[in-house]
């Protein structure tokens, strides 16, 4: 299997052939990772189409990753996530889909929790949301992480500490 | 909360309720799939066409500056075959103009003024032959060829006359030779030229005349000197004359109407109104008759319009005496 180095190197020139397979192989994984934090199945499809339109014009103007493909991908896909809720608080969101989508109530009560993790998310730093989200929903190891933001592992370790605290705060007092 | 680094496990089963995602929908996935190669390709392609957009638009200016390297690089060298196959290259021709501006690059390199002086009575030399090579092939010269060849006769005398006595002498004789030789050359073409040509090989004749009597009949001539050369531009530039005053006595450095009448403009530094440069020279005695023959005068100074000879006679006959201050 090509590495992600030398399929980068062949995107940069725009080949079909390692652009298809780069679809191929990150799609899925923004396409979860934006459905888990947008809860929107054609928003995450158009947050997908989006992020990987965004980085088809930066490899045309020369920009684009420098090293880590995967890590530039996710990054993408967050910042229009938090987007995307700038432009729509998630509140409104709430109110609005989470009657239409699930009929069942356990469906719905599901639907209402996930909702309010997304809603404190929200309330942490585009930073640590994606520390959270990278390491409790993607499943990725602390190194990943601090390669993907350019941090160092401890800084990311202090952004994960305070962002839990800051959940939990949120989460568990209003559930107490 | 969090205590020593433990994860709440309500907190964890929170975050696990957002791990299930919904699956994806294959055919919105096969579509954005197709779409983004679709970018990809056509992106492919705009690529490859703009590569010598940017060539031609982003290193404009660097290719400017080469391409105007390359030019002067082949206009100094003489290595560039354009540029030597311009010199061979009438005014008709389409290379003329490179022709004329490898010669003026070829003065603007040159610091030493007797060289230079060389170079630009070389040029003049060389308009005269175009007249020629024109005039014999039927066509009719430009009268800018003769106010180039002018132009540099001009700047030879004026270098000439910063030039040390010994050097100014022998210059002043060298300039005076080469000014002989193409009046012959212009004579030469007085009979078999055509009826079109000949106002312009009048033109250069008188202009060559003059020149000539500027220069005076001997290096150490009193008209060769550095004043005078300088002062008769600065008259070229600056004079107008009044070509309807007839009281005007005659002068040193007077110059005659465009009537051809002979009269006198009382030219100067003092008085004038008209382009010095569409003056005709007459002789200064006044005299209405032509000395190469009479009832040809008043044609032949029409002809002669853009003559600027200020300060000079006009006798047909060789020497060019009479119109000496």
């Amino acid at each position: 299997m090509i590495s992600e180095q030398d399929l980068l190197t062949q995107a940069r020139q725009l080949d079909s052939c390692a652009l298809a397979e780069i679809y191929d192989l990150y799609s899925p994984r923004l396409y979860r990772y934006a459905v888990r934090l947008l809860g929107d199945p054609c928003l995450a499809e158009d947050c997908v189409a989006e992020v990987f339109s965004r980085f088809l014009q930066a490899l045309r103007t020369g920009r684009g990753p420098g090293n880590y493909l995967q890590a530039y991908l996710f990054r993408a896909t967050h910042n229009h996530i938090v987007d995307h809720y700038r432009r729509q608080p998630i509140m409104q969101e709430l109110k609005d889909n989470s009657p239409d989508r699930e009929n069942t109530e356990q469906s719905a009560d599901l639907n209402i929790r996930q909702h309010r993790v997304r809603a404190a998310m929200l309330e942490l730093t585009s930073v640590q949301q994606q520390v959270i989200a990278l390491k409790f929903l993607e499943g990725w190891e602390n190194e990943e992480i601090a390669r993907g933001l350019k941090k160092p592992i401890g800084a990311v370790k202090s952004l994960q500490h305070r962002a839990l605290t800051h959940l939990q705060k949120i989460l568990l007092n209003d559930e107490a | 909360m969090l205590k020593n680094d433990k994860l709440d496990p309500r907190l964890t089963t929170l975050l696990d309720e957002l791990k299930p995602a919904s699956p994806r929908d294959s055919r919105a996935a096969a579509r954005g799939r197709a779409r983004f190669l679709a970018d990809a390709v056509s992106a492919r392609t705009e690529q490859r066409h703009s590569i010598w957009t940017i060539f031609q638009q982003k290193e404009k200016f660097a290719m400017n500056l080469i391409v105007s390297m390359l030019v002067i690089v082949g206009l100094l060298f003489g290595g560039s075959a354009a540029v030597s196959a311009a010199q061979d290259d009438l005014p008709n021709e389409p290379l003329y103009q490179l022709k004329l501006m490898s010669e003026d690059v070829k003065l603007w390199l040159l610091s030493d003024r007797v060289t230079e002086i060389q170079m630009l009575m070389e040029q003049a030399q060389i308009r005269t032959h175009e007249i020629a090579a024109l005039t014999s092939k039927g066509i009719t010269p430009s009268g800018d060829l003769t106010l180039r060849s002018q132009e540099r006769i001009q700047r030879a005398l004026q270098l000439a006359a910063s030039l040390d006595e010994p050097a100014q002498s022998a210059t002043l004789q060298q300039i005076r030779t080469q000014l002989q030789t193409q009046e012959l050359l212009m004579n030469q073409l007085q009979d078999d030229s055509c009826a079109e040509c000949e106002p312009v090989l009048q033109q250069t004749r008188e202009m060559l005349r003059n020149q000539l009597n500027q220069i005076g009949s001997g290096p150490s001539a009193p008209q060769s000197s550095p004043n005078q050369y300088q002062n008769q531009n600065q008259i070229r530039s600056t004079q107008t004359p009044l070509a309807t005053d007839n009281t005007v006595a005659p002068q040193g450095s007077c110059t005659p109407a465009l009537d051809g009448t002979g009269e006198q403009n009382g030219t100067g530094q003092q008085s004038g109104s008209g382009n010095p440069s569409v003056r005709t020279p007459m002789p200064q005695n006044n005299n209405t008759t032509n000395q190469n023959g009479g009832g040809t005068q008043n044609d032949n100074d029409k002809g002669n319009e853009n003559g600027p000879m200020p300060g000079s006679g006009n006798e047909n006959g060789q020497g060019g005496q009479g119109g000496k201050p």
